[in-house]
């Protein structure tokens, strides 16, 4: 995981390596980092649905992905994952 | 430890820490291009730390964090996009990540033109496009210690 902005502050990390038992996909993950830090639930999911927010774009690999349901979206043993909050530049 | 540039390095469009670069760099690199000779005109935008937010609060520091693989890939199309409007020279396109106090730089934008009539309007859409696509963060550190 790569962490920016919001999940940087949470998390107090810029990265994090998910080595055992890896995740096999966005859905495994996102459970995993509730758990662990769960100051993200609001920042990442819906308050009423539980799912993902629009407003947060993925990143797996240093590439967005565009997948209606991203949950599902698979991850291999050693893929880059991040989330990515609405961009606010200088 | 930092790689800061200096007059004559080449400077490419992309992400880099607060004081690695500054403006007379940059626009020192973008008349090293053999091209400038083409040129008439050079336009620049610098962004800059505001001493109050869109809200109104005062800011006491801002800090900018970026995905730098994602952010230079976005700033490199946006630069790309740039060059292939008619009478475009060269642009020169740099985002700053880390802590800034008010007034300090952000942002650098320079573009090379043959005239300046496409100077300008290919200086705005760089600028608006930057505001929206670049995978860049900002915190604004505000005088009552809260941050958003």
């Amino acid at each position: 995981m790569l962490y920016f902005a919001d999940f940087k502050t949470i998390t107090q990390k810029s990265e994090e390596y998910f080595n055992h038992n890896h995740p096999r996909n966005v859905g495994e993950i996102v459970k995993i980092l509730i758990k662990k830090y769960p100051q993200l639930k609001n920042i990442l999911l819906e308050a009423k649905t539980n799912k993902i927010k629009d407003t947060i774009s993925i990143a797996i690999n240093h590439s967005i992905i565009k997948n209606p349901n991203p949950r599902s979206e698979s991850l291999q043993k050693d893929d880059i994952l991040a989330f990515l909050l609405p961009i606010s530049g200088g | 430890m930092t790689n800061n540039k200096k007059k004559g390095d080449l400077i490419e469009s992309g992400i880099y820490k607060k004081n690695e670069v500054d403006f007379p760099t940059l626009m020192s690199s973008l008349k090293n291009n053999l091209k400038i000779r083409n040129a008439g005109a050079v336009l620049s935008f610098n962004g800059i730390v505001r001493e109050t937010s869109k809200e109104g609060k005062l800011v006491k520091s801002l800090t900018i964090d970026a995905y730098d693989e994602l952010a230079n890939k976005s700033i490199n199309q946006i630069c790309e996009d740039i060059r292939k409007i008619q009478g475009i020279i060269d642009i020169k396109l740099i985002h700053l990540k880390g802590k800034f106090k008010i007034s300090e730089d952000l942002v650098y934008v320079a573009v090379a033109s043959a005239h300046r009539e496409e100077g300008f309007k290919a200086l705005r859409i760089a600028v608006e496009r930057y505001k929206k696509e670049i995978e860049v963060w900002k915190r604004e550190e505000f005088l009552d210690d809260s941050a958003e």
